[in-house]
């Protein structure tokens, strides 16, 4: 089995745009007759958004495991007709991904309690593992940190009141007198010159030229 | 069913990712996000970004460069 690393799930869910040819009814009907071409088309439809949904919330470890167990009992659950309304199909897949990510953590909470470790963390993010993935968070904090140097004060606190201390928009806005649309046109142009800044960065590491420049 | 596609606009997706949408909204949200790849990446995008502004935050009050940050919230 290939461990994907996060930056491979990233950029599949990037590049993924999911079609579908077939109405959800005549996929289920495909799937009840055995019919090969409609299991292809279920996963070529949904593998990558579970598969995204599952790693973002459990990390890879035995995310291929989680992600075969579903398209399992999802398809055992349509032939076996208990999948009443066709057009519901995808809440009832987004059901099961759910109960199975329930029963995933339920497990890994589990086994680190008999191994008497309270890491869990680090049991449901396996990011230690890849010591590339940690430098490229160090570098986007590090673009964050640069944003909110740049920012006025008052801006600073705005965004550090919202980001870090989890303060919801009705108590920022009421407390520093900021209207909603001030407060949402003032994280979007950090969320802007933070985009802007990594793509500077990614520039410099692709244009030696560039790279002289200290002003980039 | 339509081919069509309904995104997901940036505001919403950034209260998802700070577990602060609405409980309503995130079952029609995470169920659009199985089968669009353009709003997983809007999402993975937005993860990083507000995981980088936490920790960002959170190093300049450790550094101390946060002092204003600290008395406008002590004052409020």
């Amino acid at each position: 089995m290939t461990i994907q690393t996060e930056t491979d799930l990233r950029s599949q869910a990037a590049d993924s745009d999911a079609r579908w040819e077939t109405p959800w009814p005549a996929l289920i009907e495909k799937i009840q007759t055995d019919d090969a071409s409609g299991m292809e088309e279920l996963y070529r439809v949904f593998s990558r958004g579970v598969r995204f949904y599952l790693w973002r919330r459990m990390g890879t470890q035995d995310l291929e495991d989680t992600l075969h167990d579903t398209f399992l009992i999802v398809t055992e659950a349509i032939r076996r007709g208990e999948l009443r309304e066709p057009d519901r199909l995808l809440g009832f897949i987004w059901t099961v991904v759910r109960r199975q990510l329930a029963t995933r953590i339920d497990q890994t909470v589990q086994v680190r309690r008999e191994r008497a470790d309270v890491d869990l963390a680090s049991g449901l993010l396996d990011h230690r593992q890849h010591p590339e993935l940690d430098a490229i968070v160090q570098q986007r904090i590090d673009l964050a940190y640069r944003v909110l140097s740049e920012v006025p004060l008052r801006d600073r606190e705005i965004l550090t009141r919202f980001y870090m201390k989890e303060q919801s928009q009705g108590q920022i806005c009421r407390e520093m007198k900021l209207s909603g649309t001030q407060f949402r046109l003032l994280k979007s142009r950090a969320k802007a010159r933070f985009g802007e800044l990594g793509k500077r960065r990614l520039l410099l590491k692709t244009s030696p030229d560039l790279s002289r420049c200290r002003h980039v | 069913m339509s081919d069509r596609i309904q995104h997901i606009d940036s505001e919403r997706m950034e209260q998802y990712a700070m577990e602060i949408l609405p409980e309503q909204q995130v079952a029609e949200l995470e169920q659009h996000l199985l089968i669009c790849g353009p709003c997983q990446g809007l999402l993975a995008k937005t993860d990083a970004y507000v995981a980088s502004m936490r920790a960002a935050a959170r190093r300049m009050r450790e550094e101390g460069t946060d002092q204003a940050c600290e008395a406008g919230a002590s004052s409020a």
